[in-house]
């Protein structure tokens, strides 16, 4: 990849496309993990595209570019975020709307909305993209500390999950506790939801 | 669903959307300048569809031109306009001009002054001076009313270049405030005004002696001498610094400054027929163009197929294979010996048509020189370990005379 990197940052078009054809996978499951719809993630990803084009030649380190160009796709994916957040700010909000379209990914999708969104972004880079929590720490500009109480809540709340869906015919009272902290933490997530969709 | 299904689910390889596929093909056809679309300023005034759009790096195919209209400026008259008929700091330093290499440039009317202000806010901006040769072009912004601390960035927001009449040609450009360092011989920073390195922790400073800033923009055409003489457009928006590791301005004060004026410019070189093989690396080297800012040369070179390792974002490995690229341009040996070994700046390279194996490359210099005192063409046959300076040992050398 460094190569790639390197002929892109001599303004080698081919290279440059190449490369970021190669990360079309992880840019578009860290957009999802931000944005709600397959739309708002391809003009996410769009301007990624042209940002990290225009500015190759700050890029010092060829070996941070993924780091580097994650970053830049968080920062377009809330740039989306804040205006919608504008736009809609005294409209009423529906759900996430479901605009993914075809069956192929309806799985993954599936999974993707079982996650909390506080959670979502750092399970998506840790576990999926495979960045350490450091460079998660980086890209998101937030405390390390932050980023591993964030897997680790967000492991809880898998496996909370997990345990609401086999175990609710037969729970035990701690069980049903925690059932209801996460059925009362969903609420306040919904209420985040419909502030950012 | 259980907490190991969900990460493995999330893990697996997925059908991009359509919809992000096809995005996504615009923005590389638009880098590849297949296609021409605004993006930092988006008109769809006549005005603006009919010119040229430059965008920072990007190749683009130009629309047909479309007469100039006016924009309403502050113009200096001919008493005023001679505080400004001095050289930029950042060009004349940047550039590392002698005074007789400046007199010649004005004289060859390839560095010219244009004294126009535009006043926003508290903060007026002048369009101080470009110098412009066949392919390249800098220009140099004055701004005046607007501070920052040492290590703080300022910046545009938005910049917009739109260059009339200019034909057929795919270019780009590039542009920021003005620094004070420059590389040196070795490519290590170097303060431009007394050559000492940029120290450990130093904190680079954007301002000038009288409190100005300076703001750079340099542009490229593939194209032989589409700049000179041709109507330009800049629009410079929303004024700022860049805060910590953001990516976006910081926006301090809002507005637009907008200049028209004629690119000036000389399209004098000193040419050289070379035919001279570089080495066993397969190039030829055909013809040299050289100006006081850059150098154009060709190469005959069969075309040399790579393949390398890459790696996807699943970490599987595929194979990819690309064409090598000639021996870089690297610098020049002056008769009095002389060497300058890192001067080739921005620039382009690559095939003149699919089915050629003529390839041409493009570079500004990093510094003025005076091409009649050039002795010899250097080319990079082999990069030294770590950040050692480049030898002779590591250079094709190509006398031109």
């Amino acid at each position: 990849m460094e190569n790639l990197v390197k002929k892109a940052q001599n303004r080698d078009a081919d290279a440059f496309t190449a490369l970021m054809q190669s990360q079309m996978q992880n840019m578009y499951k860290a957009s999802r993990a931000i944005l709600a719809n397959e739309e708002d993630a391809a003009d996410a990803i769009s301007e990624t595209i042209l940002t990290c084009w225009e500015k190759m030649s700050q890029l010092e380190n060829p070996a941070y570019f993924r780091t580097w160009m994650t970053r830049i796709l968080i920062n377009k994916c809330n740039d989306i975020l804040r205006k919608k957040e504008k736009l809609l700010f005294t409209e009423e909000i529906p759900e996430i709307p479901s605009q993914d379209t075809g069956y192929a990914n309806m799985e993954w999708n599936e999974a993707l909305k079982s996650l909390d969104e506080k959670y979502r972004l750092v399970i998506m880079l840790y576990y999926v993209e495979g960045y350490k929590t450091s460079e998660i720490s980086m890209i998101l500009e937030i405390p390390e500390s932050t980023v591993r109480t964030r897997l680790a809540r967000g492991r809880q709340r898998l496996a909370m999950e997990y345990g609401r869906e086999e175990d609710t015919a037969d729970c035990s009272s701690a069980a049903c506790g925690i059932k209801d902290i996460t059925i009362l933490e969903n609420k306040n997530v919904q209420i985040q939801r419909r502030r950012l969709v | 669903m259980k907490q190991k299904d969900t990460i493995e689910i999330l893990k697996a390889e997925i059908e991009i959307p359509e919809i992000v596929q096809k995005k996504a093909a615009e923005a590389f056809t638009q880098i590849k300048g297949e296609k021409v679309s605004m993006r930092k300023f988006e008109s769809t005034s006549e005005k603006t569809m009919n010119r040229k759009s430059l965008r920072p790096f990007t190749r683009r195919r130009m629309w047909p031109a479309a007469a100039a209209a006016a924009v309403a400026l502050t113009v200096f008259g001919a008493g005023a306009a001679a505080a400004y008929m001095q050289w930029s700091r950042g060009l004349e330093e940047g550039l590392r001009t002698t005074a007789e290499q400046r007199q010649v440039l004005e004289d060859k009317k390839m560095a010219s002054f244009v004294g126009q202000s535009v006043t926003q806010g508290d903060v007026t901006v002048t369009m101080q001076q470009s110098i412009v040769d066949n392919y390249f072009a800098y220009l140099s912004f004055k701004v005046e009313g607007f501070e920052v601390e040492d290590g703080i960035q300022p910046g545009f927001s938005g910049v917009s270049v739109e260059v009339e009449d200019s034909g057929d040609y795919t270019g780009g450009w590039n542009a920021s405030f003005y620094d004070g360092l420059v590389p040196d011989n070795d490519g290590r920073a170097v303060h431009a005004a007394d050559g000492t390195p940029l120290g450990e922790g130093e904190q680079i400073s954007y301002t000038m002696e009288d409190g100005s800033l300076e703001f750079q923009v340099m542009m490229q055409s593939d194209r032989k001498g589409c700049f000179i003489g041709k109507p330009i457009h800049v629009e410079l928006k929303d004024l700022g610094t860049y805060a910590g590791k953001a990516e976006d301005v910081e926006v301090a004060v809002e507005g637009t400054w907008k200049f028209d004026w004629t690119l000036q410019g000389s399209d004098e070189v000193v040419e050289y027929e070379l035919n001279t093989p570089l080495g066993d690396s397969g190039a030829t080297l055909l013809t040299a163009e050289l100006s006081p800012i850059s150098i154009s040369v060709s190469y005959d070179f069969p075309r040399q197929e790579e393949t390398e390792m890459v790696m996807d974002e699943n970490g599987d490995t595929m194979m990819r294979t690309m064409y090598a690229e000639a021996p870089y341009f690297s610098g020049v040996r002056l008769k009095d010996g002389t060497m300058y070994t890192r001067l080739a700046g921005g620039g382009a390279e690559g095939y003149t048509a699919e089915d050629s194996d003529v390839y041409e490359s493009t570079w500004a210099l990093r510094r003025v020189i005076d091409v009649e005192q050039v002795e010899s063409l250097l080319f990079i046959k082999s990069y030294p370990e770590g950040e050692q300076p480049l030898t002779e040992e590591n250079l094709y050398i190509v006398p031109v005379e």
